[in-house]
């Protein structure tokens, strides 16, 4: 199946609205922190995703592969469309909305931090256990998708504390 | 297991349940309006939240109950409710000895716990949609559910701001 072209269109305006080049401001050196771990974030967070996705697919199969491919793109796109909202709030200097946008970001990196490593306790219980319903090389993926995806919720929290209390 | 095991397990659970609710609730003297109280008070605030979602949730089950339950389920339920809120004990913990980054990790920990609470309730909301004649009353109490953990997802986050001041108090 072809992805749609207003998807592409959401995952780059998002992509763009997180990577934008923004200048530096020494007046402002709170907002500059905030970019940054806004796109730190952003970047572990793709790479997360990206890992579970191909741990998931693996698993199905990967002739299914053009049927899931717009619901992962989907999904792509809403998990990074709060970090992108943030940095637009930072931009126009909206601090509500800035912490809105946290806060939804937050769900879905910790969610999906959460899946992984709830996945990667299953697989190495399958593994103990001498199962063969989880391939072995499951956890060497999973568990670095856990990683970047907790890392990620860990720079969410810190782009929320420096909007919540600019220093 | 037999009697001796099972007293022991019940023990152990119900020492943890202690611990936790205890480490959480326990009165601190700290002085109003500072980074540290305003912490406390975020952790007891998204810990009333989870423990109430949690409930919920569980109540939910209980309006359309389930064939066959098995008597190890509310030792199941027990022990799931006490994981969720050990992150928030250990964080408020980890303030009262002053070790900032551990109770900024625990902070973490707990977002992550709380998200897969909500994420818990949202798929339950979906799966609803795809039923039909589900009660007025279930999907009330999920609604609510889910709104709760949402909220205390909030307040961790809210602790976890006030944990990462410089200025801790």
């Amino acid at each position: 199946m072809i992805i749609p072209p207003v998807l592409i269109g959401w995952l780059l305006a998002v992509m763009v609205a997180i990577w934008w080049p923004r200048s530096d401001s020494a007046a402002n050196q709170a907002r500059t922190r905030s970019y940054r771990a806004c796109q730190y974030a952003a970047s572990l967070l793709l790479p997360g995703y990206l890992l579970t996705v191909f741990a998931q697919v693996a698993l199905v199969g990967w002739e299914l592969l053009p049927l899931l491919l717009p619901i992962l793109v989907v999904i792509a796109a809403l998990a990074l469309t709060p970090l992108a909202i943030g940095m637009l709030a930072l931009d126009i200097g909206s601090r509500p909305l800035g912490l809105v946008s946290a806060v939804l970001a937050a769900l879905f990196a910790a969610g999906l931090a959460g899946l992984n490593a709830l996945n990667l306790l299953a697989a190495i219980a399958d593994i103990w256990q001498g199962g063969s319903l989880i391939p072995g090389w499951w956890p060497f993926v999973l568990a670095p998708a856990t990683l970047l995806c907790g890392g990620a919720t860990a720079f969410i929290l810190e782009t929320y504390t420096l909007m919540r209390w600019p220093r | 297991m037999n009697t001796a095991e099972a007293l022991f397990a019940i023990l152990v659970q119900l020492g943890w349940v202690a611990g936790v609710q205890i480490a959480i609730w326990w009165p601190r003297k700290v002085e109003r309006g500072t980074a540290r109280a305003r912490a406390y008070r975020a952790v007891r605030a998204a810990s009333g939240c989870l423990s109430l979602g949690y409930l919920l949730f569980l109540l939910h089950f209980t309006v359309s109950p389930q064939d066959d339950p098995s008597p190890f389920t509310p030792l199941t339920f027990l022990t799931l409710g006490n994981l969720l809120l050990t992150p928030l004990s250990s964080l408020a913990r980890n303030l009262d000895r002053g070790k900032r980054v551990r109770a900024m990790l625990s902070g973490v920990w707990a977002l992550v716990f709380a998200a897969c609470m909500t994420w818990t309730c949202v798929f339950f909301l979906i799966r609803f949609l795809t039923l039909p004649g589900v009660p007025r009353l279930q999907w009330t109490v999920l609604v609510a559910a889910t709104l709760l953990c949402g909220a205390a997802m909030a307040f961790v986050m809210e602790a976890y701001a006030a944990v990462r001041q410089p200025r801790l108090r």
